[in-house]
């Protein structure tokens, strides 16, 4: 990621650092915090709502990246 | 309503997915870059839904409710990781499209190959993907065998479906190549997105009145479909974040895949297709939906078969007939796509460097490599037999190798010798293998995914090359 990430202009490095978040808050320890029965949340278990959270992040994330035509 | 009219309505999606298959290629120069990368001029139209007619294979249609059903929540981490992918697409996708279009790359293998100056490189990395990619060819004829046997009650087998879907599929990529493929990947991503949803609606609606009563009564019932590591204890922490990463690592690398963005018209398509992939990716979420319905309402069912069991048990007989045809063209379109890379990578890259073929000559032996890859990989489907979920999260920790190739062929250019590039791959490959099929006791130490160790090994073999030839170039210098 380094490698990446080295030699960036300061737009494109906060980019950088949101894809990287999305990808984070995927993993352990993040999923801990969704990983109960109860209670729901807007009407689905926790874990299946934080599997949608990325629907949301990722278009966002990328519509973003081309309107700044990053 | 009488079974034979769900295998009739398949063939009449077969032969539409062959006329559109073939009359792609009418008035198309007749080339190796025609055939194999679509002349490097796709529209964002044809760029997207062969992204996603490839993305939504039996894996997504028949694997992953499968997996819903038997362990719950762990499958979640497929439509997560089929999402975050996009960002890898809109990162690496226009830089390898850039490479492509400038070198006359047809294939992975050929990339790499270049990049290292090897050609030891390009023959391992030609072989890798022809022992990733025909095992997956036969994962989508398995799937396609499912629907057939499932819905037939058996009385069609899975010999003869598969055979006569495949050999329609074969004819149209041997006459119309990746344009071919396109206009079927638009065909079958539209017919997916309506004939699914509304198979998924139906099937959850009508057998719970809705979502949040469905897991409700899961979460009395069956509560530990809902939390990892999922029913039967299948997914740990370790297992969950390491296959995301060997699935955000892998999924571009898997060589059709990667292929499709040499046949880009230009490098924002490539960015807004990957724009749009996660909307189209919450048809894979329901699907999944579908395997959680069937937990309460099926008993001792193989998970494969659940999603097509579940249509069948709530659908009206000709919404069964044409989804069955849509779980079909799902197999189809993907199985296609990784045929003709494969047969692409076998001449282009193994044959083609010491044949020397003109350009129609080398065409005329990717299409003959069609036919021997397809009947190949229906070999295969026939003699093994593990569920197909399990079959592909396993491949994935053989293709995720070439990540770290060409990250370091983009940023690390030329830093690396090529040896060390073909002694990472198979480090890798070895460490996945080794954690995959060695000793029982020692297979996904703490859970954690043998890919996820491959890529360890890999990056660690490339970053010792890179340093110890920046440390003899500096010594030779002084």
């Amino acid at each position: 990621m380094l490698l990446v990430y080295h030699g960036l202009k300061m737009e494109k490095r906060v980019f950088v650092a949101i894809g990287v978040a999305i990808v984070l808050f995927s993993l352990w320890p993040s999923v801990t915090l969704f990983n109960h029965v109860h209670p729901f949340i807007l009407g689905l278990p926790p874990f299946v709502f934080f599997s949608l959270v990325v629907f949301l992040a990722v278009p966002i994330f990328l519509f973003a990246a081309m309107a700044r035509k990053i | 309503m009488n079974w034979i009219w769900i295998p009739l309505t398949i063939l009449a999606y077969l032969l539409v997915s062959l006329w559109l298959g073939v009359r792609a290629a009418r008035g198309r120069q007749q080339s190796v870059s025609e055939h194999v990368v679509a002349g490097r001029g796709l529209p964002l139209l044809l760029v997207f839904f062969i992204a996603v007619g490839e993305i939504y294979s039996s894996l997504s249609f028949l694997g992953q409710p499968g997996w819903s059903y038997a362990y719950g929540v762990p499958i979640l981490w497929a439509t997560m990781n089929g999402t975050m992918v996009a960002m890898v697409s809109f990162w690496l996708g226009p830089i390898i499209w850039r490479l492509g279009k400038e070198h006359n790359f047809y294939t992975q293998a050929q990339f790499l190959g270049h990049f290292y100056q090897s050609p030891g490189l390009r023959n391992t990395v030609a072989a890798v993907s022809l022992i990733a990619l025909i095992p997956y060819v036969s994962v989508q004829i398995i799937g396609a065998g499912f629907v057939f046997r499932v819905t037939t009650g058996g009385r069609i087998p899975f010999w003869a479906g598969t055979a006569i879907a495949f050999t329609i599929v074969a004819a149209y990529v041997i006459k119309g190549g990746l344009r071919g493929i396109s206009w079927v990947a638009v065909f079958k991503g539209v017919f997916m997105l309506t004939v699914g949803g509304a198979a998924v609606i139906l099937v959850i609606w009508r057998n719970y009145g809705g979502l949040t009563a469905m897991f409700e009564r899961i979460a009395a019932e069956s509560p530990q479909h809902l939390t990892l590591p999922g029913n039967t204890g299948i997914m740990n922490y370790a297992f969950w974040s390491t296959s995301i990463i060997v699935g955000l690592c892998g999924f571009y690398m898997w060589p059709h895949l990667f292929q499709n963005f040499f046949g880009a018209r230009d490098a924002q398509t490539i960015r807004m297709q990957a724009a749009l992939i996660p909307f189209y990716n919450l048809i894979g979420w329901a699907f999944i939906m579908v395997g959680f319905a069937g937990i309460l309402v099926l008993k001792n069912v193989e998970p494969d078969a659940v999603m097509i069991e579940m249509v069948m048990r709530t659908a009206p007989g000709w919404l069964v007939a044409v989804f069955c045809a849509g779980a079909l063209s799902a197999s189809m379109v993907t199985a296609a796509a990784a045929t003709l890379v494969s047969a692409a990578t076998l001449a282009n890259d193994l044959f083609q460097p010491r044949l020397n073929l003109p350009d129609p000559s080398l065409r005329r032996l990717i299409q003959w490599l069609v036919a021997l890859v397809m009947v190949a990989a229906y070999l295969f489907a026939i003699l093994q037999s593990s569920t197909i979920a399990f079959v592909m999260l396993m491949a994935y920790g053989f293709v995720c190798q070439f990540m770290p190739l060409v990250l370091a062929s983009i940023y690390l250019r030329g830093r690396i010798p090529g040896k060390a590039a073909v002694a990472a791959i198979l480090a890798g490959m070895a460490v996945t293998a080794f954690f995959t099929i060695g000793p029982e006791a020692l297979r996904r130490p703490g859970g954690v995914h043998p890919g996820f160790l491959g890529l360890l090994a890999n990056s660690a073999v490339l970053l010792i090359a890179g340093a110890t030839r920046r440390r003899a170039i500096i010594s030779t210098s002084e």
